[in-house]
């Protein structure tokens, strides 16, 4: 807009006030945008235009296997596909886990033992760069990932999809649109990882692309078969997308799509509220019922998102159970949910995080008891409490606002006499910090995370992915516990496996490795002309379906 | 040349400096300054302002109302003139008014430590410098330029994450990155009145270099130094808030007036200005009394002004 003027300013007279006139109807368009309140009839939808989105913060590179985090992966799923699909077109009422459903393979069985995988690929597909989609573009992309003695072997894209291909033995074309994959020994998740983005993902990337631009700079061409093409970058401002007219599916309805970074929360939903952007993720838990008040729709949903607190196992103090239960009983959950967070999430009992097939919602291990905390912490010897430290992020992705909820931590544990100094860090020194595992001398830990499958629960509790080799960084150590899943994992049946990740859970909550504190409801918020939009229970969305009125 | 005929008028180099000497040693220079401070209205308002500050922070565990660090999140956010929350409550149910009143014992400490401690040492650098010029001097001068080229919170950060966080290392992150500046200041000061004819008559005089610098140049170079170190207190409370916004600052829930600030910034356009704005108006109000102190020692420290 203010360019315009500028420009206008530079013209002769005719040209300004035809630039005045632009500027104009410019600037009631964008009121049109911020009027929110106007919730009439949404209409059939229509084709066109540009979705602006505000989000939490600038993403990772777009290259889908190398890159890291939720943020990230809501951009590269747009215009990357992976071969199986899941279904986010149902709300987390509707389908509180996402269904799995063919992506780039139409179909696929697995054998007997759960051994082999065969997949049978979508027929006519091409990607962004007209190369056509086949089974050697799979198998081109699973050893990009998987085998260290290819060409094309990306180090960093294969420590990001570890979580996948680590049972892999090996892949093969076995005719243009079939790919078989044998196991090292069964996997049950292995689909439902397929689909996950919250490390690295598996979408497929071009074959052509990667050998033209190499393994580093493919970041910068992203070429995928999604239903959005890659139009541009600017980094810290915004990445543009397009539809992509040559998708094999139906097509989306948005002409494109603008990321805009905006970190702080206020910004963001200043954006929103002067018409600049469309919707925004995370708004402040306090603007989010002034924004519904104002007519913008507030979109939340149950994905698998728990905030959560991990306990240092090596800690003379922390290594008694007793400590630790007191510690789950001494805060309140609801309180931090309804008061400090207005609502905007859910408070979390289980280590299991919603959405996935052994998730009990019922079940409530710790609910607040401040006088059994006391008690424990008595019979432990802390009687008079003590003193720990508590790290936390001041920010980042899918944090929710951790300072503010580490002080309400913080208050709650001073109650029943623990006295907590906290370790805040910026967020990328944190998640290093984090991962080389909690520190001596610090008593717990924070961090939100989840996935769609209970396998997640594997990744922050077995004993063999201790950090700095994996993301138990509390050093948790439970030989049954390793065992339970183990089993769970390589369980050939679901219903099997559910109910070993359920064992696996208790044994956890027994334990009391870990702090769960509340579950995220990952709003959304929306100005009145996005129609469409559905909150899926996942970290992430699909745009196919929206559209602008 | 100039020295020559400057010489000439002096009788004896000794005497001269006998009489410079007692011309100082008549009234003590504190005094002399203390005296034309006094008549400086606005300056003898701001240290009331600050002086009761200091009380305020010293004596607050008998002054607050209730304790700083524990909230009821039922009541979070409630507004000036709560029932027994004067200045209503924080995002965490806190009380405001108990908050600023712990707070200054952080914000004052945080305004002036790193100053003080930064100053003597800027000084020395600078007139230094200043004074011998040359290679050395040009060679001190460009090095802290290379500390010129960061921008002071990107250098408080590192050396703050270096250190850790915590109010201490706080302080000292924003004393070190503060003495190029001081320096500067220190500097140009100095370069300026060596040229003058005061300090070549001392020369003249027969003063040694140590004479000059301490008794001619250092009066002269402090006025500045002093101005702009207190101009430096207000922004220093803001530069802590920062770094705590940070996370390598004062850690939560210290009650800092800049971490408060920081805080109430979150829900500023939610109907929630209390929060920030009220700690935001006493930072303000410390940075000017701050601000007005400084300009009144240097009038006070003007030897034009000193003599009426």
């Amino acid at each position: 807009m203010l360019t315009t003027f500028d420009r206008g300013a530079r013209r002769p007279r005719a040209g300004r006030l035809s630039a005045g006139l632009l500027a104009l109807a410019l600037l009631v368009s964008a009121c049109g945008g911020a009027d929110a309140a106007d919730n009439g009839p949404a209409g059939d939808p229509q084709s066109g235009g540009t979705l602006a989105i505000g989000i939490e913060s600038d993403t990772d590179v777009l290259d889908p296997h190398r890159a890291g985090g939720w943020v990230t992966y809501r951009v590269n799923r747009q215009m990357y596909e992976a071969l199986v699909d899941e279904d986010l077109s149902k709300t987390s009422e509707e389908a509180p886990i996402p269904e799995i459903i063919p992506g780039l393979a139409e179909s696929w069985e697995v054998s007997e033992d759960g051994m082999t995988y065969t997949f049978h690929l979508r027929e006519g597909v091409t990607f962004h760069d007209g190369t056509d989609f086949d089974a050697e573009a799979v198998v081109f992309n699973v050893r990009r990932m998987s085998d260290p003695t290819f060409e094309f072997y990306d180090d960093r894209s294969a420590g990001q999809t570890v979580f996948v291909w680590q049972h892999l033995a090996s892949v093969d074309a076995v005719d243009p649109l079939t790919v078989e994959m044998t196991m090292t020994q069964p996997f049950s998740a292995f689909l439902r990882l397929l689909t996950q983005g919250g490390g690295g993902s598996t979408g497929i990337i071009s074959p052509t692309a990667l050998e033209k631009y190499g393994n580093d700079e493919i970041a910068d061409h992203p070429t995928g078969t999604g239903p959005f093409r890659f139009v541009d970058r600017i980094r810290g401002q915004r990445i543009t997308l397009e539809r992509n007219e040559d998708y094999w599916g139906e097509k989306p309805y948005l002409d494109s799509v603008v990321f805009r970074p905006l970190p702080d929360p206020s910004t963001r939903v200043s954006a929103l509220r002067a018409g600049e952007v469309d919707m925004i993720a995370v708004p402040s838990p306090d603007s989010v019922s002034s924004l519904e008040e104002a007519g913008f729709e507030v979109a939340t949903s149950a994905p698998p998102h728990l905030w959560y607190l991990a306990f240092n196992m090596t800690d003379p103090i922390f290594s008694d159970v007793r400590v630790r239960q007191a510690v789950n009983y001494a805060i309140n959950r609801e309180g931090m949910s309804e008061d400090l967070l207005q609502g905007t999430v859910n408070p979390a009992y289980s280590v299991l995080p919603p959405a996935n097939s052994a998730y009990e919602a019922s079940e409530e291990y710790f609910e607040y008891d401040p006088e059994r905390a006391k008690e424990l912490l008595a019979e432990a010897g802390y009687a008079d409490g003590f003193e720990t430290t508590l790290m936390t992020s001041v920010d980042g992705s899918g944090q929710i606002v951790p300072v503010p909820m580490a002080e309400y931590i913080q208050q709650d544990l001073a109650d029943v006499g623990i006295r907590v100094e906290l370790d805040t860090t910026e967020w990328i020194t944190y998640l290093t910090e984090w991962a080389e595992g909690i520190p001596a001398g610090t008593g717990m830990a924070q961090m939100s995370w989840g996935m769609t499958t209970p396998y997640w629960l594997r990744n922050v509790t077995s004993s063999t992915l201790q950090a700095p080799n994996g993301s138990n960084v509390g050093h948790y150590s439970n030989p049954a516990l390793d065992e339970v899943m183990q089993q769970a994992a390589t369980a050939l049946d679901e219903a099997t496996a559910d109910d070993l990740w359920r064992q696996a859970a208790e044994i956890v909550h027994e334990d009391a490795a870990m702090a769960p504190i509340v579950n995220d409801k990952a709003p959304y918020v929306l100005s009145g002309d996005v129609q469409g939009f559905v909150n899926p229970s996942e970290e992430w969305y699909d745009l196919k379906s929206v559209w602008l009125r | 040349m100039t020295s020559t005929t400057l010489g000439q008028k002096v009788v004896s180099p000794v005497a001269a400096g006998d009489t410079v000497a007692a011309q100082i040693k008549s009234r003590s220079r504190p005094a002399l300054m203390w005296r034309a401070l006094r008549r400086d209205k606005a300056a003898v308002v701001s240290i009331g302002i600050l002086v009761f500050l200091t009380l305020v922070a010293v004596f607050a565990p008998l002054l607050a109302p209730y304790d700083p660090l524990d909230g009821d999140a039922s009541q979070r956010l409630e507004g000036i003139g709560t029932p027994g929350h004067l200045l209503g409550l924080d995002g965490q149910g806190r009380d405001i008014l108990s908050r600023l009143i712990y707070g200054g014992r952080y914000s004052l400490t945080v305004a002036v430590l790193p100053v003080l401690a930064a100053a003597p040492i800027a000084l020395l650098i600078g007139m230094f410098a200043g004074y011998f010029g040359g290679r050395t001097g040009n060679a001190v001068m460009r090095v802290l330029d290379v500390l010129f080229a960061f921008p002071v919170v990107l250098l408080a950060i590192a050396i703050a994450a270096v250190l850790g966080p915590g109010l201490a290392n706080v302080m000292l992150a924003i004393g070190i990155t503060m003495v190029p500046y001081m320096a500067r200041v220190v500097y140009t000061a100095t370069v300026q009145e060596s040229a003058k004819e005061y300090v070549e008559a001392a020369r003249a005089a027969g003063a040694t270099q140590a004479q000059i610098l301490r008794q001619q140049l250092m009066p002269n170079v402090m006025s500045p130094l002093v101005v702009y170190g207190t101009s430096l207190c207000g922004l220093m409370i803001v530069l802590a808030a920062g770094l705590s916004f940070l996370g390598v600052g004062v850690t939560p829930p210290a009650p800092d007036w800049g971490v408060m600030t920081s805080d109430g910034r979150s829900v500023l356009l939610e109907g929630y200005g209390h929060v920030a704005t009220i700690p935001g108006l006493v930072i303000l109000v410390a940075a000017l009394a701050f601000n007005l102190i400084g300009d009144g020692i240097r009038d006070a420290l003007d030897p034009h002004k000193q003599t009426s």
